[in-house]
Order: C-alpha cells, then sequence, then structure tokens
C-alpha cells in the first residue's frame, strides 16, 4: 500500500508565489492526504489569501518571522498525520506525477528520505553535475546540481529543501528539525539529511519527481547572491558541521582550509580587474580599475561568516543537548 | 554487481600479478591482443608469451580470448588504442553492469577498498570511476622506487582514465570517457596535477589502497621495446627522455632532491613492500 503523504510548505512574504504553489498541488493526479502552509509574516496578505481561496488547507502562523524556515518546517512537520512529509518551497511547483515519484523508493523500507529534482529553467542544467548530485565531499563542501537528471535514482547525502520528504517515524526518532540556521536559512535542509544520514538511513533523489523552481526574489531584502549570502553560507555551514560531526572532525577543519584557499579567487580577480588591459588587449575603463577592490569585499564576508560561525556553532550545539536533538556521532 | 574487465595483451611485465589482484573479483576477463602479434606503430609484441602466463593463473576458466586486427601503423597510435579498448570493452559489457579497464601493469592493491568504490559511483549516478594510480618511474632496489609526487615529494595521483566504467560506455580517447565521473583521491583536495585543487574529490582513500601502476619500472631493454609499441610512443621517444630515466634510476636520490628544482617531472623516493613489485 502506498504510504499517506502530508505537503508542508513554508513561506515569509511571497502571496503569488504560495497562490500557484498550491494551485499546483491541486492538480496532482493522487492528492496528498493533507496540505500544510506555515507562514511567518507578519502581514496576513497570505494568510487572507489561502483562507479564501484554498479553504482545505491547514494553515499556520508562526510569529517568528523571517529567516526561521527550518523552525517553520517543525510547527508543520508537528501537525501533519502522514506516513510520509514532504516540503516544497512556496517557490516551487509540482509536476502532476511529482507525488506518485516522490513515494515510489519508500517501497525500500531502508530509505529514509526521498528529494525530488528542481528545474529551474537553465539550458543544460540537466546534464549538469552528474554524479556529483547532493554530496558531502571529504573537504567539507557540499554539492547541489539538483537540477541534474541522472536517467534513475541516485543515493545522496542531502537534499534540497525546495523539493525534499521524509519518512515519518524516521525524523520523529531524530526529535524533528532543529532550528538555528538564520539568515537565509542555508544548511538547515542537509543538516536534516545529514542527522538521517548518521542514523544509517538511506536517502534517495529522484529525478522524476519534478518542480518546478521559479526562485522568487529573498523577501528578507538584497539579491540572492549578495554579501549577505555569502556570509550565512559559510556562517550556516559552519554550524551544520560541527552540530553534525563535532569540534574534531575533519570535515570542521578541512571547510576552514578549503574556505582560506577559494579567497585567493577573489584577489585573482580583483587583480585582473585592475591591470590596464584585457586579456585580448583592449584598455580596461578606469571605473572598472577603480572599482576593482571592491571584489574582496565578498572576501570579507565569507571570512567574516567563516568566523562567525564558530560562536554560533557552539551556542547551537549546547541548544542540541539542552533539547534532545543532538546528533548522536557528532561527541568530539 | 556483476563486474567483468578487459585487458589488452601485449606486455608481460607484472602482467601475472595485475590480473591476479582482481581475478577472484570479477566474473569475466576478456583478453584482446593483435592476431599477428604487432603493436599498433607496427613493433613485434609477445603476445604468446603473455597469453602462457595468463593461461597458468585462469584457473576457473574466465579469461576469454578476443584476438583482432588492431596493429595499423599508419594511424596514430591512440586512435588505435582507442579501436581496440573500444571492441574489448563491447565484449566485457555483455552480462556485466560494470567493467573494469586496468592496464596489465596496475597492481589492485586493495581490492575491497576499489570494489566498494566502484559500488559508490554506481550508488552515486556516475558512470566512471576514477581511482588514484601512484605512477612508478622506476625501481632503484628491492622495494626501493622512485615514484611521480608533486613538486614537494607529497603523493600525487595519477588518472590515466576511469579505472571502471558502466558497461556499454563509449570511449573517448584511449581509456577515457566523456561521462560523469565518481573521483577518489589520495587527499581531500585533488591531487591530480592536471587538475584544479578545488576539483571535486568524492571519496579519499590512502596511498596503501591506490592502484599500484609500474609504469616504467622495466628492465632497459623492455623499456626501449616499450617506447617502440606504446600509445605514447612520439612523446617517449624524445630526445633525452630514455636517458634522463637511466640516470635518474642511476641516482635516484639526487632525482628527489632536485624535484623541486625542475618545473616538471617531480619524483619521490618510496619503499614499496614486494611482491606485488620485484625485478621487472
Amino acid at each position: 500500500m502506498s504510504p499517506t503523504v502530508s505537503v508542508v510548505v513554508v513561506t515569509y512574504g511571497r502571496p503569488d508565489s504560495v497562490r500557484e504553489c498550491l494551485e499546483h498541488l491541486e492538480r496532482l493526479q493522487t492528492p496528498p492526504l493533507e496540505v500544510v502552509v506555515v507562514d511567518a509574516t507578519p502581514e496576513d496578505t497570505t494568510r487572507r489569501l489561502v483562507r479564501e481561496r484554498f479553504p482545505e488547507v491547514r494553515l499556520l502562523h508562526s510569529t517568528l518571522g523571517r529567516g526561521t524556515t527550518p523552525e517553520s518546517r517543525q510547527m508543520g512537520f508537528a501537525v501533519t498525520r502522514g506516513d510520509v512529509v514532504a516540503f516544497i518551497d512556496d517557490d516551487a511547483y509540482v509536476d502532476p506525477d511529482w507525488l506518485d515519484e516522490l513515494v515510489a523508493p519508500y517501497a525500500d523500507p531502508d530509505v529514509v528520505a526521498v528529494g525530488g529534482r528542481a528545474d529551474n529553467g537553465i539550458p543544460g542544467e540537466e546534464s549538469e553535475g552528474l554524479g556529483q548530485i547532493g554530496r558531502l565531499l571529504p573537504d567539507g563542501r557540499l554539492t547541489g546540481n539538483f537540477a541534474a537528471d541522472p536517467g534513475r535514482a541516485v543515493e545522496v547525502d542531502h537534499l534540497l529543501g525546495a523539493n525534499m520528504s521524509f519518512r515519518r517515524t524516521s525524523l520523529d526518532a531524530i526529535g524533528g528539525i532543529r532550528g538555528g540556521y538564520p539568515g537565509t536559512c542555508l544548511c538547515e535542509e542537509s543538516d536534516i539529511s545529514l542527522r538521517l544520514r548518521a542514523t544509517g538511513g538511506k536517502l534517495v533523489f529522484t529525478p522524476r519527481a519534478v518542480v518546478r523552481h521559479v526562485a522568487a526574489p529573498y523577501g528578507i531584502g538584497g539579491k540572492r547572491f549578495d554579501r549577505r549570502y555569502l556570509y550565512y553560507l559559510r556562517r550556516n555551514h559552519v554550524v551544520m558541521l560541527v552540530r553534525n560531526f563535532g569540534w574534531r572532525s575533519p570535515f570542521v577543519r578541512r571547510y576552514a582550509r578549503t574556505t582560506l584557499h577559494q579567497q585567493t579567487d577573489y584577489v585573482h580577480t580583483a587583480i585582473d580587474r585592475f591591470r590596464a588591459h584585457k586579456p585580448d588587449g583592449t584598455p580596461r575603463a578606469t571605473r572598472v580599475r577603480v572599482l576593482a577592490p571592491v571584489v574582496l569585499t565578498r572576501s570579507v564576508a565569507e571570512l567574516a561568516g567563516l568566523v562567525a560561525g564558530v560562536p554560533a556553532a557552539a551556542v547551537a550545539r549546547r541548544r542540541d543537548v539542552r533539547d534532545g536533538v543532538a546528533t548522536p556521532s557528532a561527541s568530539g | 554487481m556483476r563486474l567483468t574487465a578487459y585487458v589488452l595483451v601485449a606486455d608481460p611485465s607484472f602482467l601475472g600479478t595485475s590480473l591476479r589482484s582482481y581475478y577472484a573479483h570479477v566474473d569475466r576477463i576478456v583478453l584482446s591482443y593483435d592476431e599477428t602479434a604487432t603493436s599498433w606503430t607496427g613493433t613485434p609484441l609477445p603476445v604468446d608469451e603473455c597469453l602462457a602466463v595468463i593461461d597458468e593463473l585462469d584457473v576457473d576458466g574466465k579469461c576469454v580470448r578476443a584476438p583482432g586486427r588492431y596493429a595499423r601503423p599508419a594511424e596514430a597510435p591512440l586512435d588505435s588504442e582507442t579501436l581496440q579498448r573500444q571492441a574489448a570493452l563491447d565484449l566485457a559489457s555483455e552480462d556485466a553492469d560494470w567493467v573494469l579497464q586496468l592496464d596489465t601493469d596496475e597492481v589492485v592493491l586493495d581490492p575491497a577498498t576499489f570494489l566498494g568504490a566502484v559500488r559508490r559511483a554506481e550508488g552515486a549516478g556516475a558512470s566512471g570511476l576514477d581511482y588514484p594510480s601512484r605512477w612508478l618511474y622506476s625501481r632503484v632496489a628491492p622495494g626501493r622506487y622512485l615514484e611521480a609526487s608533486s613538486r614537494w615529494g607529497r603523493p600525487s595521483a595519477s588518472y590515466p582514465g576511469p579505472l571502471a566504467v558502466r558497461a556499454g560506455t563509449r570511449l573517448a580517447h584511449a581509456r577515457q570517457a566523456d561521462v560523469p565521473l565518481y573521483r577518489v583521491d589520495l587527499a581531500p583536495w585533488s591531487t591530480d596535477p592536471a587538475r584544479r585543487h578545488d576539483a571535486i574529490v568524492h571519496e579519499v582513500v590512502d596511498p596503501e589502497s591506490a592502484v599500484l601502476h609500474f609504469s616504467w619500472v622495466r628492465r632497459p631493454e623492455a623499456m626501449r621495446q616499450k617506447f617502440g609499441w606504446s600509445g605514447h610512443t612520439a612523446h617517449y621517444s624524445r630526445p633525452g627522455v630514455y636517458e634522463s630515466w637511466v640516470e635518474r634510476t642511476r641516482h635516484p636520490r639526487r632525482a628527489a632532491l632536485t624535484s623541486p628544482l625542475r618545473r616538471e617531472d617531480w619524483y619521490r623516493l618510496v619503499t614499496v613492500p614486494e611482491p606485488p613489485g620485484g625485478e621487472p
């Protein structure tokens, strides 16, 4: 018998995306057991829309505000009843057969989590990063490539938050979803995956469970790839590694080393932009040369995030122990 | 997982040691050779000697002879090599999931780790396994070798091509194929001089679990023969290549100590338990 599925959509300040997301969920070939929307926006635009247009959807209001995606996920998870709990982003629009494809790998009792593919509409993305989908690398980095289509289900280390699902019993067993990934909430979904992996469970990426991921703008201001993003990228990554593997894990020090090494790219870019001539011999604009050092502010943001991740990880680990959600393998 | 292998039968050096290192783990080994015992460049090959070695070790009857006509002196040797490998790979792909493609002077030191990496490559959705080889340049004394390294004497992995590929793979150039690779290395950061330092490494193994490639571990007369029949014959035939090998073999410590002063050709002096090595 196919497992029942609860779908949780967490959102902040994107009512138009939520509407389209829910409309796509209505068109599923197999309807889910329930749909839960968790809205963290102070204004009630989204909640009004859901109440009026989608009365069958269960609506929750998080008062925690922006940058609390994992906390919202946990709120949603806590009220669901399905055998499988699926999470999709509010800007991820499911294909009609998404749910059927997503639950198929759960026929294997060892599978604790299944993620699907994100179609970002970028030409060639389906063949980008094949063989490198959702990996935790020995140097501490994570690979994404969740738009790739390897043509079959593959095992992964972590899943994409925009399109992922978990076996309820497995998620219950690790104490649900932990928060503490502020800002752009990077790495919060990887944290869930790595905790489940630490229990010995199998995580699967199936390219047949597709969402169209339109990447709506962030509601917290700034562009997706601004310096704030870079700061939280490094900060949250350190927090995630320490929480899951402990301070003494080689992943942590290797990630620090990798980050430091990657900063040389910014230095080379700044030097290149400062040169009077481009590689093809044409003169470079004075404005470009004067502004060349600005690129180094990206490096400053990354290094600040790396450093800030250390106390943040210490606080998070203490809180995990207190709340009984510490990753067992992270004893170091 | 159904595993097979193919080998190009041409060089008796380390042939028996190489095949024995993975013989127990594969269902079948396709033996590809030129039926006239002639190399891609037209020089004679000791094929009968090689087949005799294989007959002796093939106790389970896993080895399947696949002669063909691969001597094409008018063509680029590497093109002929690709042609022969593809024919062998196609035969080995029958009733197989993955095919090992090791040269006959490459020895799998740790089959469990190597085959585990093949399984993990399959699980990750890759179609080729890049597994690190330790490229041995010369045997300078019993158990002592000059090994290719980084400029400062650190271990450096060599990747002549994926050492295992999914059955049915199309080869692009010699052993290389344009397929998604699962990369195993000797460190968390790429040690392959041909790749960027931050190239993705899926998995790390100790040098003791790498494949040992007795590439230039030969007697002088065998080296001269190899330079003639190899796919890299144009490169090897440059002035000074053979002479440098002879000189460095005679003075290995000097070759290792002066490595940082050279632009390329860096070596370190290492101890490798014998067997699997030994007098070439």
